[in-house]
C-alpha cells in the first residue's frame, strides 16, 4: 500500500432528470482512494455509494466534477479511449452478471475476446483465472449449474482477465449467505495481496467492511460524511450515521434504564476484564445490555452498553475510572 | 380424386408451400433482424438511445403491420413487377410476404432483445466493449433462445401469410385450397389443404421450439 492516489474523486456531482424532478445522486463529493488499498464506501440503500463507483468507470457520467484514474481525466476522454480506459477497471457485481449462455471458461475468455486476444492465449488465461479462484474443475460448467458463491468466483476471474489495476465491487456479497460472503470476501483480500489490485468495495454491511478494508468512507444522503481508516471510524464514528451502522440499531437493545453508557474497547483493552474489575473496585451492580467483539485487520475490537448505578455519585466514580484506564465511552441518549 | 394427377398436384402445392415460405422468412430476418436490433438499441432505455430515429423506423414498421395482408397483396403488385418482373407464380409472391412480415420479424427480434438482462449489458460496458461488440456478442447470442422461438412463430405467421397467395396468382396449398375449396366447390381438398397446412404449422412450430429449448444454457439439464 503506498499513499499515492489511483483514484482521484474531485467535486463529483451527479443529478438525474427525472420527469417532474431533480434527484441529487452525489453531492460535492472529493477523496483519493490509494493505490493497492482495499477501500471501502459504506452506505444505507439510496445513499448513493452505487452511482459514485460507476462514476469511476463512468458507467454513469458525473454531472459536474472529475474522475481521475491514474493520472488520466476519465470524464474528458473520448468513448474509445474511455473503453480503453475501461480495461484497466475490472468490476463485479451483486448480481453476477455472467453471460447465461457461455461457460465459465467462456465467460472469463469474453473480455480478452472483446480485446482481440487470441483464443488459444485467452484460453490459458481464462484457465490460470478459474484456477486463482479455485473453479479450476468447473470451467465447462455454465451459470445455472454454478451456485451463488462459485457465480461470484466466475465473475471475479472475468473482471480480473485483463489484468486490471482497479476491481470495483458493487454490492458483491450482498446476494450470498454469510460463508460464501467470508470466502469470497478471503479471495479478494488474497487478490488484493498477491497481485497488487487495488479494490473498492461498495456495501451495506459494515461486517463486509470489518473484514477486509483499510479504509471506509461512509456516505449517506448523497455525501461523504465520514472517511478514516476502518479502526477509527470503527472505535471514534463521528457521523450520526457511521454510528448507526457500526452500532446495533437502536430497538435491538433495551433502554430499561436511563444512565446506559457505551463503551468502546480497542485491540488493548478488548481482553482486560474491565466490567468486574469496576464492579468489585467501586462495590456496584453494572447491568449489561448489549455486547459484542470484532476483530479487524488482526486487532480484537469490542463495544458494549451498560447501564450505570442510580447514584450520581456511583456513576462519576465508573466514568472517573474508564478515562483512567483510557477507555473510550459515551452516554447513550447523546448520540443516537 | 387421389389420381396421379392430384398427387403430383399437391406435391407442386407443398412444394410452393415450402419455397415461398422459407425464402420468405430468410428474407424477413435478413431484414428483420437489423430493423429489431436498431429498434433495440435506440430505445430508451438501449444502449445508444436516439428518439428519432427510434420513433421513424417504429412508425414505419407500425404502419406496415396495420395494413391487412390481403390489401398488401393487391397494393404491392406495381413494386412487385419491378422487382421479380411478373406478379404471377410463388417468386412474385415472396416480394409482398417479405414486406408484410419484416416489420412482425423486427418487433419480435426487438422484443427477445430487450429480454436480455440490462445487468449483463452494464458489465460489458465496464469492460470496454463497444457498442457493435455489445450487439454481436451479448444481445444476440444471449437473446438466441427467444430469437429461435420467434422464428417459430414468426414462419407459421408466414406460413400462414403464404396460403392467401392463391388470391393473386400466386401458388402453393393455399391456392389450390382457393381454387378447388372456393371456386369449384370441392370441399374435400379445402379440407385435405388445411389439414397438411396445419401439420406443417405443428411440424415447423415444435422443431423451433426444441432447438430453442436445445441452445437455451439457463436450463439446467443441457
Amino acid at each position: 500500500m503506498s499513499n499515492e492516489a489511483i483514484i482521484s474523486i474531485q467535486e463529483v456531482s451527479k443529478i438525474f432528470n427525472l420527469k417532474d424532478s431533480n434527484v441529487t445522486a452525489l453531492d460535492n463529493i472529493s477523496f483519493d482512494i490509494n493505490k493497492g488499498e482495499i477501500f471501502g464506501i459504506i452506505g444505507l440503500s439510496g445513499a448513493g455509494k452505487s452511482t459514485l463507483v460507476r462514476c469511476i468507470n463512468l458507467l454513469e457520467k458525473p454531472t459536474t466534477g472529475k474522475v481521475i484514474v491514474n493520472g488520466q481525466d476519465l470524464s474528458g476522454l473520448s468513448e474509445k479511449e474511455l473503453n480503453k480506459a475501461r480495461k484497466n477497471i475490472g468490476m463485479i457485481f451483486q448480481h453476477f452478471c455472467l453471460l447465461d449462455q457461455r461457460t465459465a471458461l467462456q465467460n472469463v475468455c469474453f473480455p480478452l475476446e472483446l480485446n482481440g486476444v487470441s483464443k488459444k492465449d485467452a484460453v490459458k488465461r481464462a484457465r490460470e483465472l478459474l484456477e486463482l479462484v479455485g473453479l479450476g474443475d468447473r470451467e465447462k460448467a455454465y451459470p445455472s449449474q454454478l451456485s451463488g458463491g462459485m457465480k461470484q468466483r466466475v465473475a471475479i476471474a472475468r473482471a480480473l482477465a485483463t489484468n486490471p489495476q482497479i476491481l470495483l465491487c458493487d454490492e458483491s456479497t450482498s446476494a450470498l449467505d454469510p460463508a460464501t460472503t467470508q470466502s469470497i470476501l478471503a479471495l479478494l483480500k488474497e487478490i488484493n495481496e498477491k497481485l497488487g489490485v487495488t479494490i473498492v468495495i461498495i456495501t451495506h454491511e459494515m461486517a463486509v467492511v470489518e473484514e477486509v478494508c483499510h479504509r471506509v468512507a461512509v456516505m449517506d444522503k448523497s455525501k461523504v460524511m465520514e472517511l478514516d481508516t476502518v479502526e477509527n471510524v470503527f472505535t471514534h464514528p463521528k457521523s450520526k450515521i457511521a454510528k448507526q451502522l457500526i452500532l446495533p440499531l437502536k430497538e435491538e437493545v433495551q433502554r430499561l434504564e436511563e444512565n446506559q453508557i457505551r463503551i468502546i474497547f480497542d485491540g488493548n483493552s478488548a481482553f482486560a476484564p474491565i466490567i468486574s474489575e469496576l464492579s468489585l473496585k467501586h462495590n456496584v451492580h453494572l447491568n449489561i445490555f448489549y455486547a459484542d467483539t470484532k476483530t479487524i485487520d488482526g486487532k480484537t475490537y469490542g463495544q458494549m452498553i451498560i447501564g450505570l448505578p442510580k447514584e450520581i455519585e456511583k456513576q462519576e466514580l465508573v466514568k472517573q475510572s474508564l478515562k483512567e484506564k483510557g477507555i473510550m465511552y459515551w452516554e447513550e441518549d447523546e448520540n443516537v | 380424386m387421389f389420381s396421379n394427377e392430384m398427387m403430383m398436384l399437391f406435391l407442386k402445392g407443398l412444394w410452393e408451400t415450402l419455397y415461398m415460405t422459407i425464402v420468405s422468412t430468410a428474407l424477413a430476418y435478413l431484414f428483420g433482424l437489423p430493423l429489431g436490433v436498431l429498434l433495440c438499441v435506440t430505445d430508451k432505455n438501449g444502449i445508444k438511445p436516439n428518439k428519432p430515429v427510434n420513433i421513424i423506423v417504429g412508425f414505419i414498421v407500425n404502419f406496415l403491420r396495420s395494413v391487412p395482408f390481403l390489401i398488401l397483396l393487391v397494393a404491392l403488385i406495381p413494386v412487385t413487377r419491378a422487382i421479380v418482373g411478373t406478379t404471377i407464380g410463388s417468386t412474385a409472391i415472396i416480394v409482398p410476404l417479405v414486406i408484410g412480415s419484416t416489420p412482425f420479424v423486427a418487433r419480435m427480434v426487438e422484443s427477445s432483445l430487450q429480454e436480455v438482462n440490462a445487468g449483463v449489458i452494464e458489465a460489458t460496458k465496464s469492460m470496454g466493449a463497444t457498442n457493435f461488440q455489445i450487439i454481436k456478442k451479448v444481445l444476440i447470442p444471449e437473446a438466441k433462445p427467444s430469437l429461435l422461438v420467434g422464428g417459430a412463430i414468426a414462419i407459421t405467421t408466414i406460413l400462414g401469410y403464404s396460403a392467401m397467395a392463391g388470391f393473386v396468382g400466386g401458388g402453393g396449398l393455399g391456392a389450390i385450397a382457393i381454387n378447388y375449396g372456393y371456386y369449384r366447390f370441392e370441399p374435400t381438398i379445402m379440407y385435405l389443404m388445411v389439414i397438411i397446412l396445419a401439420i406443417i404449422v405443428q411440424v415447423f412450430q415444435e422443431v423451433g421450439m426444441k432447438i430453442s429449448k436445445k441452445y437455451d444454457k439457463r436450463i439446467k439439464n443441457n
